[in-house]
């Protein structure tokens, strides 16, 4: 009876329903993804006012399972979730740099998260992360690099499996009552951008110091702040991290929280 | 628990901004701010006179050198005959937490702009040697006026001690620069342009550290950490996969016992 309840205390299910009541929750479920996946963070992507993002990313498979012909896939959505663009890059180096601008994208301007994965012939028996490095550049100044720190999408590794893509790493919860202050102080800085991106494949609801914001699946925010000292995000989503872009006279700086 | 650090140059000023509470917002007015530093190969540990508000401590540059380690404490948590630093300070829970309890070290041009990163060296890793891989060109820009390595280490005997950063050619395996740093220092190392390619690797042999990549054009600043390898593996065997990795490059390179 004990090692039955167990199993069902740990399976899926029981994972969902440990996270809606808040008992032992889960944050990141990888419990069907521990073999044979690609998983990647969400990504910002920003072609707004004269922005333009640089991706620096690597061969994952090549470096640490000796895979020759990998195919790595890039995902492009917009805000609100919609796929602009597909890039795949059939011939990796070991370090690879794609870079987002209006021209790539029949000019569009704007912003909206990526997603990078890998796909081989050969399965493998662990599951990888893409969490790479992209740098914002505004006005074609120095871009400020900083890495992935969330994870948001998964797809198979191996051909033999479905090749679809799904959104949702992070779990959530039924209240929203997981509190995130980011340890940072904002208060030298003129103004504050802070892009949120929902990890889940549920609809997140979260507020920053009071104001409330909601994402479906798949959506991501920049959300404008004006001079202030702390940030609090409490939302229903476990982990909900953002990156900040933050504006002092006529330089920038962009780091994950 | 995590130790902080800072960066002191002359071209750039570094403080560190510590918060008083955990990312859940959780406050503990106990901790205050520590700093530990070799003297006479001795660990020292003082509590800090810094600037605070009811949120933050703030380390102010003048405060900070390339050996000082700053970390939160309660007084009594601290044992001043230990004989390094694990023995010294005690693993407090207050800043054991997930994500990571994190400072933030931001660093300024001099008459130009700032760039910072949320920062911390963990408790765990100051007693552990091993190997140390990092590309240099994903954070690093060959477009920029200068470009610079910053390497931390905290071990935790009390001595600066001399080791190699090797850059290694990762097509033709062989060594293409050898670099001499010091155990508990900030180490800010230029890097020429030949070196930031797709080829170029940071490798160590012995002390692990924090690699930031530092670039700076025309007063802009960008500066960020590189991942340690095991975290692109997800699963039991990500340290495992990770040591293949960093062991096959070690062979190829240092077994040949190529002239650097």
């Amino acid at each position: 009876m004990k090692k039955f309840l167990k199993k069902i205390f740990q399976s899926n299910l029981g994972i969902k329903f440990r996270n809606f009541i808040g008992f032992r929750a889960i944050t990141v479920n990888l419990k069907s993804l521990e073999k044979n996946f690609s998983i990647s963070d969400a990504f910002l992507w920003r072609t707004d006012n004269n922005f333009k993002t640089i991706i620096n990313y690597s061969d994952i498979l090549k470096q640490f399972f000796e895979l020759d012909n990998s195919t790595i896939i890039i995902y492009i959505f917009d805000k609100k979730n919609k796929l602009l663009k597909i890039i795949e890059n059939n011939n990796p180096e070991n370090i690879n740099k794609l870079i987002i601008e209006k021209k790539i994208l029949n000019d569009f301007e704007g912003y909206g998260t990526f997603f990078i994965f890998h796909k081989n012939k050969n399965r493998i028996n662990d599951s990888i992360r893409n969490s790479c490095y992209t740098g914002y550049s505004k006005n074609n100044n120095l871009p400020s690099f900083v890495h992935g720190n969330l994870m948001g999408a998964s797809l198979p590794i191996s051909h033999d499996n479905k090749n679809k893509l799904k959104l949702g790493i992070v779990e959530s919860s039924f209240l929203k009552n997981n509190i995130y202050k980011i340890q940072k102080s904002f208060s030298n800085y003129d103004y504050i951008e802070l892009f949120i991106a929902n990890p889940t494949s549920r609809k997140i609801y979260f507020e920053i110091n009071n104001k409330k914001y909601d994402l479906s699946i798949g959506e991501c925010i920049i959300i404008n702040i004006k001079k202030i000292d702390t940030i609090t995000i409490k939302s229903n989503c476990f982990i909900l991290r953002p990156v900040a872009f933050v504006y002092a006279g006529e330089y920038l700086d962009v780091f994950h929280c | 628990m995590n130790f902080f650090f800072g960066i002191n140059n002359k071209e750039f000023l570094s403080t560190i901004t510590i918060p008083k509470f955990q990312n859940n917002s959780k406050q503990n007015n106990e901790y205050k701010v520590f700093v530990s530093s070799i003297i006479k190969n001795n660990w020292t540990i003082e509590k800090l006179d810094c600037s605070e508000d009811k949120n933050f401590f703030f380390i102010d540059s003048k405060l900070i050198t390339n050996e000082k380690n700053f970390f939160l404490s309660k007084e009594k948590h601290i044992k001043s005959d230990g004989k390094n630093l694990l023995e010294m300070v005690y693993p407090n829970k207050f800043t054991d937490t997930s994500p990571a309890y994190r400072a933030s070290l931001e660093i300024t041009k001099k008459n130009g702009g700032f760039s910072s990163y949320q920062s911390e060296y963990p408790y765990g890793m100051i007693n552990k040697k091993s190997q140390l891989l990092s590309p240099l060109s994903t954070l690093l820009d060959v477009n920029a006026e200068s470009n610079y390595l910053i390497f931390r280490n905290i071990f935790c005997e009390p001595e600066h001690k001399s080791f190699y950063l090797y850059i290694v050619d990762i097509y033709k395996m062989m060594v293409l620069k050898k670099i001499e740093v010091l155990t508990n220092k900030t180490n800010i190392i230029p890097i020429d342009n030949e070196f930031i390619e797709k080829k170029a690797y940071i490798f160590s042999d012995t002390f692990l550290g924090i690699p930031i990549f530092l670039s700076v054009n025309n007063g802009h600043l960008s500066l960020e950490h590189t991942h340690p390898p095991y975290h692109y593996i997800l699963g039991k065997k990500n340290f495992q996969l990770a040591n293949k990795l960093k062991n096959r490059i070690y062979e190829k390179i240092f077994k040949k016992n190529i002239p650097v």
